[in-house]
């Protein structure tokens, strides 16, 4: 009886795991405020997290399992609370004037997720799109996650931008492969705590030189 | 009994429902937000007392105002009317399965909304004018958003007729829903909340000049049309209330002409009007009203998501690219 | 036993440099340190040649000549940069008076830096390389941003941020790649190691091998600096302290180029030499011409390096693109011949930036007056730089453009000359006014604060050294250096260049 429910629950949580995790990309992309993002960004994490356990149970494969674990652990507590710290520290709460205001970026973001889907449907792409159906919701998040990069002035929202392009990457890899080996996926979070580390403490000495965390301040060097 | 027979008796007491009902839900919301914040609130039939009060008052209508003062007040309440024939109550007969469903329907709530512009505009007062723009500022990212969102669910059903997808949704929803219907829902339940007016979009309890919309609109109307107004207004809210918990949770309503089955669908019916109503009461007592120049992001909010929905849908359904 | 010290060496010696008090035992600490690390790749490198490829650790460590030879310079420029550390880094550009926790922690990041590297050019899973590469841009961004300046961490931002997304993109290509071995080899013996991935190569679909080699070009080649990703280079080059400078543009772009070549010897196993080798060209040629405008308009000594590290970075890259035994044999070389002579350059400049106080090349006039030593050398090496005859990398560039006419790459070849002899005129028409040119118009005031002499006795020896190696090789080279060189041509193209 339980398995049989698993198993017609699966699919469904499995497609809303992977349109939250879509709908949470748009929101950190049409939000200003710095703390709302970094809860966003906790929550994808967690839908990604729900995702590899998915993936892990149905194959029974032990290192998913551990794998999402770490996931936890990194993406969902120490990432969001070094972010956390560093606004705290800076007192930099809000994304003020960013270069696409956060409504534009959404409708950006919109006919992006739409473009995607419409290009990944086509048969050249079928080839690489697993059964997950996560490929294309994957590739969005990176597309989103860069643009989220170049559309906002602050420090810190060009990093979770940074890591909002590495959950898609990080979902790309459970759609295609069902997670990469256990080795390469602890050094890649291990990459990923050390650089919010110091990323963190780069903003804390952008904060400490220019008084401000604002990134176009930094133009300077030129030619 | 013949068919033609009972589908109008059928569109008599759906008439019939939606007007007499309309005032109750205005009044359950009003009490349930006043018992929520610690007050003793209005008598639960105080919604008809108010329209009884206000047709036996005297109209009074400025010499500055044309034909389309008057003729505003009829053609709001009728095209509303209308509009909620199209929305299945408790039965799947009597909606009117002719015109084209959900076009139809979003744009009988667009002519009113337009008349009701025109005519807001007419005696030259100030307030008016201003509350009539922002509705028209508001309607202009309700409406596509609201169609957009329709047009998700007739996908899912293959119809644009309300009462099909209703049926459709009821007949699938046994297991968990996909997630375009899921997300077309959301951005549907957000877009409604502006459609009747409720905070955080407007508020339909302060006369303060410069934030009220609908309000605004009725401010040189006195009397009789007043009253029309009015209950066009309570109408509207009911039609969109009955349409969203319809869409949620399709039980109840049925396909047969039996007494205790209508019995059961009515009860259905009342019950989660109810709810629902509580549901907005406690939404309006939690969240406040937000500035007029934020009421646009949450609008392109709602009109990503049933984007997105509309994207899901495609895709699932497998109906091929969207290029 | 040898991988083991190999490794150990620059953990103990960045441990050991965190803890002496006084500034004086650093330097002989990490001179001592990078010696010994220098000692067991030069044995390393004997048991390559061999035993042509060494395994070690369940197999995580995969040693050939190839990874050799980046051994080799990661060692050689780790020891020099060590050397020219003890003289400079002592004194900071303002003049102030340097902390000694800095200058600690200086040498403690030096060592990290020197270790990252090490791995990434030994590790056998490809994911791991991927890991390396990321951690050596945080470690490198906190020596890019050393004095703590407005421009310099505004060049340590950009460093981050730019090689971090760039790398993200790499990570896609390593995915594509993965997904492919799990389609053409089967489940059973899963893994990304190179070794493994090799040995199946030939079954991978080549369509998916393409897609992957195009991000893993554009993800590492924003690491390597290739043009179109390469505006983090100047910035981080000249914001670093000098010796980080010579890492940066010595070793840590190869590392980036080393990671690319390795995955095209396995896109090559599947699609043949033909594709990759056009990318290689297009990215090669382009990043040589979009240096050139830079180099002629540059007045800043070691934005200029910077923009000449691109150029030679594009020679190299075409080297490989050529895909001829020669080029490539010409890349390698021309591999080494840049460590040298770029971290005598920059060894250099950074003297002379230290003792005008500045980097602008309009204010450093006659170097070879005031420091005589330091501005012949500027000279010499200017001329080796943009490749004119006795010294080595005039060897090296020289062998690229023959084997490039010898394929019949007109176009290529034709202006791989043309931007070679505009860069020449450029580069020596700066390095002239430097060193040669006239004294200040306000000399009065400004030449009272220069002090005739040089920096550094431990900076004289540290550009001494790189200065004979390019003259020695230009004319001589050992047999075991070609041994290395040759095996490394056979590791990529099949076949060794006799």
């Amino acid at each position: 009886m339980t398995n049989l429910l698993i198993k017609e629950l699966t699919p469904s949580l499995l497609s809303y795991s992977t349109v939250i995790l879509l709908l949470m990309s748009i929101l950190i992309a049409g939000s200003n405020r710095l703390q709302s993002i970094v809860k966003f960004y906790a929550f994808q994490s967690l839908c990604l997290v729900v995702i590899t356990l998915i993936v892990g149970f149905s194959t029974s494969n032990s290192e998913t399992i551990r794998i999402a674990t770490i996931t936890f652990i990194g993406k969902c507590l120490i990432i969001p609370l070094a972010l956390n710290f560093v606004i705290n520290k800076t007192q930099v709460h809000k994304e003020v004037d960013p270069i696409i205001s956060p409504p534009t970026t959404v409708l950006i973001v919109c006919i992006l997720i739409a473009l995607v889907y419409g290009l990944t449907s086509t048969p050249n792409f079928a080839k690489i799109a697993y059964s997950l159906g996560l490929f294309d919701t994957a590739i969005s998040i990176i597309l989103i996650g860069l643009l989220i990069m170049i559309s906002r002035r602050k420090a810190l929202t060009q990093i979770v931008g940074l890591y909002v392009m590495e959950n898609g990457i990080f979902a790309l890899t459970v759609d295609t492969v069902f997670g990469m080996p256990f080795v390469v996926e602890m050094g890649i979070s291990l990459d990923l705590f050390i650089g919010v580390l110091i990323m963190g403490i780069w903003v804390l000495r952008i904060k400490q030189s220019f008084d401000s965390i604002d990134v176009s301040k930094l133009s300077k060097l030129k030619g | 009994m013949n068919e033609e027979l009972k589908i109008i008796i059928i569109i008599f007491c759906h008439l019939a429902i939606l007007l007499l009902l309309s005032p109750l839900v205005n009044s359950i919301i009003k009490k349930t937000k006043a018992l929520l914040q610690g007050r003793k609130g209005i008598p639960l039939a105080q919604g008809y007392y108010d329209l009884i009060k206000y047709f036996h008052k005297e109209t009074v209508i400025s010499n500055q105002t044309s034909w389309i003062f008057l003729i505003t007040p009829v053609i709001l309440f009728s095209s509303i009317l209308l509009a909620g024939l199209f929305v299945p109550l408790f039965s799947e007969f009597g909606s009117i399965k002719i015109l084209g469903g959900i076009i139809v329907f979003v744009y009988l709530l667009g002519l009113g909304r337009f008349f009701m512009s025109l005519a807001a505009m007419e005696p030259g007062s100030g307030f008016c004018g201003m509350a009539s723009s922002r509705e028209m500022m508001l309607s202009v990212l309700i409406e596509p958003v609201m169609l957009l969102s329709l047009i998700v669910l007739s996908l899912l059903a293959d119809s644009t007729q309300i009462f099909t997808i209703i049926s459709s949704i009821a007949r699938h929803n046994l297991t968990l829903p996909s997630t375009g219907y899921v997300l077309a829902i959301i951005a549907l339940f957000i877009i409604s909340i502006a459609e009747i007016g409720r905070i955080p979009f407007d508020n339909q309890e302060t006369h303060y000049e410069l934030t009220m919309i609908h309000e605004g609109m009725l401010l040189e109307y006195s009397g009789k049309l007043l009253g029309l107004m009015i209950w066009s207004g309570w109408l509207k809210q009911l039609i969109i209330i009955s349409l969203i918990s319809n869409l949620i949770f399709p039980w109840g309503i049925t396909n047969t002409f039996t007494l205790s089955s209508i019995l059961i669908g009515f009860i259905f019916y009342i019950l989660k009007v109810f709810i629902f109503s509580i549901f907005i009461a406690l939404i309006e007592t939690i969240i406040a009203k937000v500035r007029l120049f934020r009421v646009k992001d949450i609008l392109v909010a709602s009109f990503v998501i049933s984007v997105l929905a509309l994207i899901l849908i495609i895709q699932e359904s497998g109906k091929g690219s969207l290029l | 036993m040898d991988i083991t010290l190999f490794f150990l060496i620059p953990i103990i010696t960045a441990i050991l440099c965190l803890i002496p008090n006084n500034i004086r035992w650093l330097a002989p600490i990490q001179i001592a340190g990078t010696s010994f690390l220098f000692l067991v790749v030069i044995r390393l490198l004997n048991n390559i040649l061999q035993y042509k490829v060494i395994k070690a650790f369940n197999n995580l460590i995969y040693i050939d000549a190839f990874s050799g030879l980046l051994i080799l310079l990661i060692s050689t420029v780790g020891l020099l940069v060590s050397l020219y550390s003890a003289g400079y880094m002592t004194k900071s550009p303002e003049g102030k008076t340097v902390s000694t926790w800095k200058l600690k922690r200086y040498y403690f990041l030096l060592n990290i830096f020197i270790l990252t590297m090490l791995t990434v050019v030994t590790a056998n899973n490809i994911g791991l390389v991927w890991v390396g590469i990321e951690i050596t841009t945080l470690v490198s961004a906190f020596l890019v941003g050393y004095y703590n300046k407005q421009t310099s961490i505004e060049a340590a931002w950009k460093y981050i941020i730019l090689c971090t997304v760039g790398i993200a993109f790499a990570m896609i290509g390593i995915i594509l790649c993965y997904y492919g071995a799990i389609h053409s080899g089967g489940i059973e013996s899963l893994s990304l190691n190179w070794d493994y991935l090799l040995s199946i190569g030939n079954k991978f679909d080549p369509s998916i091998m393409k897609l992957a080699f195009v991000f893993i070009l554009i993800g590492y080649g924003t690491k390597a600096g290739l043009a179109p990703m390469h505006s983090w280079l100047p910035d981080a080059h000249s914001e670093a302290p000098t010796p980080v400078s010579a890492l940066l543009s010595g070793v840590l772009l190869k590392c980036g180029i080393y990671s690319i070549i390795r995955f095209s010897i396995l896109a090559n196993e599947s699609l043949g030499a033909a594709f990759t080798n056009q990318m290689l060209l297009f990215f090669g040629i382009l990043s040589i011409g979009l240096s050139v405008p830079f180099i002629i308009t540059q007045h800043q000594i070691k934005r200029l390096l910077a923009y000449s590290s691109l150029e030679h970075i594009g020679i190299i890259v075409t080297g490989f693109g050529i895909g001829n035994p020669i080029s490539i044999f010409g890349a390698l070389f021309h591999m080494l011949n840049h460590a040298m002579v770029k971290t005598l350059m920059f060894f250099s400049a950074g003297n002379l930036a230290l003792k005008f106080q500045t980097k602008d090349m309009s204010k450093i006039k006659c170097a070879v007056n005031i420091m005589p030593f330091t501005g012949t050398v500027l000279l010499i090496g200017g001329l080796a730089l943009a490749g004119s005859p006795p010294f080595s990398v005039f060897l090296s560039e020289f062998y690229i453009i023959k084997a490039g006419i010898f394929e019949k790459h007109w176009v290529i070849s034709t202006l791989f000359l043309l931007f070679l002899v505009i860069i020449f005129g450029a580069l020596m028409h700066h390095i002239m006014g430097v060193t040669l040119g006239n004294n200040l118009n306000n000399t009065t005031e400004e030449k009272a604060n220069i002090q005739k002499g040089e920096v550094s006795k431990s900076g004289i020896v540290a550009s001494l050294i790189p200065l004979l190696i390019i003259c020695l090789l230009g004319v001589w080279m050992p047999q075991s250096l070609f041994k290395l060189l040759n095996a490394s041509v056979e590791i990529i193209t099949g076949k060794g260049i006799l």
